[in-house]
């Protein structure tokens, strides 16, 4: 109990968000890293991350959560705490707007025969990209979770 | 950084409202401690809003918590 006696309830919360989405991060991306573009079970095995993402997900928010709140007293947003959400869904949204830029360059460029990677033209299915959007997702997730503590602790 | 262009009184009022708690301040303004702690260390400049709940908890105007510093 000790050891959280310094944070309050906001920060805790910030802290067990932004190791949600670490620990989504590694899951999905070790997972779909190591699927095999074009093959039969593709699609099957990433519904299957996907499921295992939201499980995990709810799992760990009823424990983590759950348990912030008990050993902290939950308080209610104020407004340094909106502007704080607002700053970090701002580097959130500008972090999709790269990927989602970079993703867009990587199809063109793939569909201009431009050999990138070891992605040829024939695995740059529906499917792929939707799992690349998906990455688009959880990976500027994670940048708005690391802007909203960083921007707390600033202040602190 | 240089200094901030809003500076306040907050921890010299509390001092003379018989050492009132950040904690106290923070339930008479309506925000968590946090945010005093940061208006208190110049890092957070609150809203007209938010300063004049404060100016209302220590019961003296405006200007005598919050002072605006000119840059120029």
């Amino acid at each position: 109990m000790n050891l959280f006696s310094n944070y309050s309830n906001r920060e805790l919360n910030i802290w067990g968000e932004l190791i949600l989405n670490i620990v989504v991060c590694f899951y999905f991306f070790n997972g779909v890293f190591q699927l095999v573009p074009g093959s039969d079970e593709y699609a099957a095995d990433l519904a299957r991350i996907i499921i295992d993402v939201v499980v995990i997900a709810v799992v760990y928010s009823i424990v983590a959560f759950g348990l912030i709140n008990i050993i902290t007293k939950a308080e209610a947003k104020d407004e340094m705490d909106r502007i704080i959400d607002i700053r970090s869904d701002k580097m959130g949204y500008i972090a999709m707007s790269v990927f989602v830029t970079l993703i867009m360059c990587f199809i063109i460029l793939t569909e201009s025969r431009v050999s990138i990677a070891s992605i040829g033209i024939s695995e740059m299915t529906l499917i792929f990209i939707a799992q690349l959007l998906l990455m688009t997702l959880v990976a500027s997730s994670t940048v708005k979770s690391l802007s909203r503590l960083y921007n707390y602790r600033k202040v602190m | 950084m240089g200094k901030p262009a809003i500076t306040n009184n907050v921890r010299r009022l509390r001092f003379d409202a018989y050492e009132m708690t950040q904690a106290d301040l923070a339930a008479k303004a309506n925000v968590t401690r946090q945010t005093i702690i940061a208006i208190e260390g110049g890092k957070y400049s609150p809203s007209l809003e938010l300063a004049f709940k404060i100016a209302h908890a220590f019961g003296v105007s405006l200007e005598s918590v919050f002072q605006y510093q000119d840059g120029e």
